[in-house]
């Protein structure tokens, strides 16, 4: 959401249709900043090497914190009475001490005067809706470990990158101390329409409040000052991707600072979300949200989280299915590794971590969208090939250390078993549905193999061509209930009904792989095979596939399941495909 | 331009190494982009699942030196419910003094991973200070190993 150019007016029109004296005022800023803007640095962005351009990815994070970050830390020092949302990776704050320890200082003491709400529930700005839980975990215990370990108080309020909004993150947060979701207010209007705002909801047993959305009750009036990118304000919109100009813009601060001060002079606090929770909870209602899938904060321009996921950006060299399906890949070899580390009584945490964290570093959102240049995509490339490396060579070591050449790991069970066990694969059979296939001027083959009664899983090979675009249709039964999982949310389903959104179609990021195409059967793509985002529409049962981003000279091949049984037993399969795969080593 | 005239001098180099274009069962040489502007020739020799490797940079990036010619040891490793091979191999460079690792060696962890058989490699070279240090926080970002064209198959 870009910042409101008039907020005095538009706070004074709110003001007018509730003249309660009682009523209270509050304003609200959050300003996210993402070290990965420009994942990887600058180099190669541009065709021809120019040294003012091509920065490494030192000098670009060095410039979004001394040109974006310290001014806008520097502007809630000189107003002791001002609160702020600040949301940052945990990454952000080992630079932070590696390369700027002053500026770090400055906002551990703002932080701990309760002024600045550090706020932070990723460790990296990774796709977390579009992998199962573990990545995250490890991720979300990194980010915990790292604020202890700068003395940076954490704060109760949650926004992630990208807007990345779920139903399923409230049972995580009340246990790691989180209270409050900044739910983006366009990711919710996608769904249900542009109605007023309630000034809190309840989320669980949480709270959550439409982020960017101002509301107004005969209690309260919020009206919200930033909820962008935080990279944009000191710089007067201008972003990383352009190094030589984007630098501190006084005037553009100063402006931002004119209109606070307009608003404190009408009365409005400027405070955290978590000071304004504090402030209204126990005054207004707190209804329970609507259901909300997951998905990211502008779904309009992106088509939802497709463009992470299967749609392309503006610049040539995206390919988000190698991307997405690599660090699919990669997380369950370290799910793997883990076991097999533990079965052979083998110490392998330290490298194990650091895996984990080359892992969500490489699982980022920029490497596949909005507009990833080759450099991004190839920083989640290089991050989850590395992970991938690790996990391998502990597995090797955990082997060598039980005395085996050959095993089965099955991290669902947490055993290591001498020899091979069967894949997932089965005997050729007929297709048991016809699938709509689009991929221009490239030569499609389907192999259909059956593994059990009712369990079919289905190759889609795509040859090469000049076509960067491949759409796959699964026929589908309308029902107005559809079963998938939540984010975050591997060992349980969820069940949404189309009639509850406004929508005509949403996509979806499949954490677990699994989503119904009717009442007893179900799709679950195997991610390290395609990880792309699955379309639903409220009028169809039919679940559409799209990749925007292949290579034009390289063959594709997607891997899909499709099972008749109940959703349960859709949930297990899903999950043992891509949670918990056992396998041969 | 330059980075083009090079990328082909070596794509040319591996087209020697016999059948497929470059490929045979226990040999293929390489031609890899480097962060996009530099490169690399890498030449991986088979042995059932041993691998050594040759990697040529013609760039340092402050972990090895310029035109280093780095040799190591590694191992194929396959995912075949993914269909994917992995080429890991351990690397070694002296000190670079200007660089992150300062007075200490670096260990060089090569990871390329290839879908099918497709001719396009990615991956990594990924820094850790100190000899025979092959995990951690790496020194530096990964560098980023792609191949350079072509890529057709």
């Amino acid at each position: 959401m870009k910042r409101l150019t008039s907020l005095a007016a538009a706070a004074l029109a709110t003001a007018l249709a509730w003249p309660c004296a009682a009523q209270e005022k509050f304003a609200l800023g959050l300003f996210h900043f993402n070290l990965q803007y420009v994942a990887g640095g600058m180099l190669g962005f541009w065709a021809l090497p120019n040294a003012e351009l091509d920065l490494e990815s030192d000098a670009i994070e060095d410039l979004i914190v001394t040109e974006s970050f310290s001014p806008v830390i520097d502007l809630y020092a000189k107003h002791p009475t001002w609160g702020v949302d600040i949301e940052l990776q945990g990454y952000f704050l080992d630079v932070l001490a590696a390369r700027h320890p002053q500026v770090l200082e400055k906002l551990r003491t703002l932080a701990k005067s309760g002024q600045i709400d550090v706020v932070s529930f990723h460790y990296s700005d990774q796709l977390f809706i579009g992998y199962p839980a573990e990545s995250w975990k490890r991720s979300q215990a990194l980010t915990q470990a790292t604020f202890a370990k700068y003395d940076v108080p954490l704060s109760r309020t949650v926004f992630c990158q990208e807007g990345q909004a779920g139903e399923g993150l409230p049972g995580h947060m009340a246990e790691l101390g989180y209270r409050t979701m900044v739910w983006p207010k366009n990711l919710w209007t996608y769904q249900h329409g542009d109605q007023p705002a309630q000034p809190l909801y309840g989320f669980g047993d949480l709270f959550a409040v439409q982020g960017g959305r101002g509301a107004s009750s005969a209690e309260v009036e919020l009206t919200w000052t930033f909820l962008d990118d935080g990279e944009l304000l000191a710089t007067g919109d201008l972003n990383p991707y352009f190094p030589d100009v984007f630098r501190h813009k006084p005037e553009a601060v100063k402006q931002y600072e004119d209109e606070l001060l307009a608003l404190e002079s009408q009365g409005f606090a400027i405070v955290t979300v978590d000071q304004y929770v504090g402030a209204i909870k126990d005054k207004v209602p707190h209804p329970p949200m609507p259901p909300l899938l997951d998905g990211t904060w502008q779904p309009k321009s992106t088509t939802g989280v497709l463009r992470w996921l299967g749609g392309k950006g503006i610049w040539p060299g995206e390919r988000d299915n190698e991307v997405r399906s690599l660090g699919a890949l990669a997380q369950r070899e370290l799910s793997a590794a883990e076991t097999a580390a533990k079965s052979a009584k083998l110490d392998a945490r330290a490298e194990l971590d650091a895996a984990w964290r080359l892992l969500f570093l490489g699982q980022v959102t920029d490497a596949s969208g909005i507009n990833p240049f080759r450099g991004e995509v190839e920083y989640g490339i290089a991050h989850c090939t590395e992970a991938l490396r690790v996990a391998r060579d502990v597995i090797r070591r955990a082997k060598s250390a039980a005395g085996e050449s050959e095993v089965t790991i099955d991290p669902a069970s947490g055993t290591m078993t001498p020899g091979a066990t069967a894949e997932l694969r089965g005997t050729t059979v007929d297709a048991p549905l016809e699938l709509a296939i689009d991929a221009g001027d490239r030569e499609v083959t389907t192999g259909w193999e059956e593994i059990e009664a009712g369990h079919h899983r289905v190759e889609i090979t795509f040859g090469v061509g000049a076509s960067t675009k491949a759409r796959v249709s699964f026929p589908g039964t309308l029902e107005d209930e559809l079963f998938t999982t939540r984010a975050l949310v591997d060992d349980s389903l969820a069940t949404y009904r189309r009639s509850d959104f406004s929508f005509e179609s949403f996509q979806l990021a499949l954490p677990a792989g699994l989503v119904s195409l009717g009442k007893q059967r179900f799709l679950i793509k195997d991610q390290a095979r395609v990880h792309l985002a699955a379309k639903i529409t409220r009028e169809s049962g039919t679940i559409e596939i799209l990749d925007e981003t292949l290579p034009p000279d390289e063959t594709a091949t997607w891997v899909f399941h499709l099972f008749d049984g109940t959703p349960e037993q859709a949930l297990a399969l899903a999950r043992s495909v891509n949670v918990t795969r056992r396998v041969s080593r | 331009m330059k980075r083009v005239m090079i990328a082909v001098a070596l794509c040319l180099a591996g087209c020697h190494d016999g059948e497929e274009g470059g490929r045979s069962a226990q040999a293929e040489s390489l031609a890899l982009d480097v962060d996009i502007r530099e490169t690399a020739e890498a030449r991986l020799e088979r042995d059932g699942d041993s691998l050594r490797v040759r990697l040529t940079l013609s760039r340092g990036f402050g972990v090895a030196e310029d035109g280093a010619v780095l040799t190591g040891a590694g191992t194929v490793e396959r995912f075949p419910e993914a269909d994917v091979t992995l080429f890991a191999a351990q690397l070694s460079s002296p000190p670079v003094a200007s660089g992150p690792c300062g007075a200490e060696p670096v260990s060089l962890a090569l990871a390329l991973h290839r879908r099918g058989s497709a001719r396009r490699v990615a991956g990594s070279l990924t820094p850790y200070c100190g000899s025979g240090v092959w995990s951690g926080v790496p020194a530096r970002n990964p560098l980023r190993l792609s191949s350079s064209a072509p890529k057709e198959e």
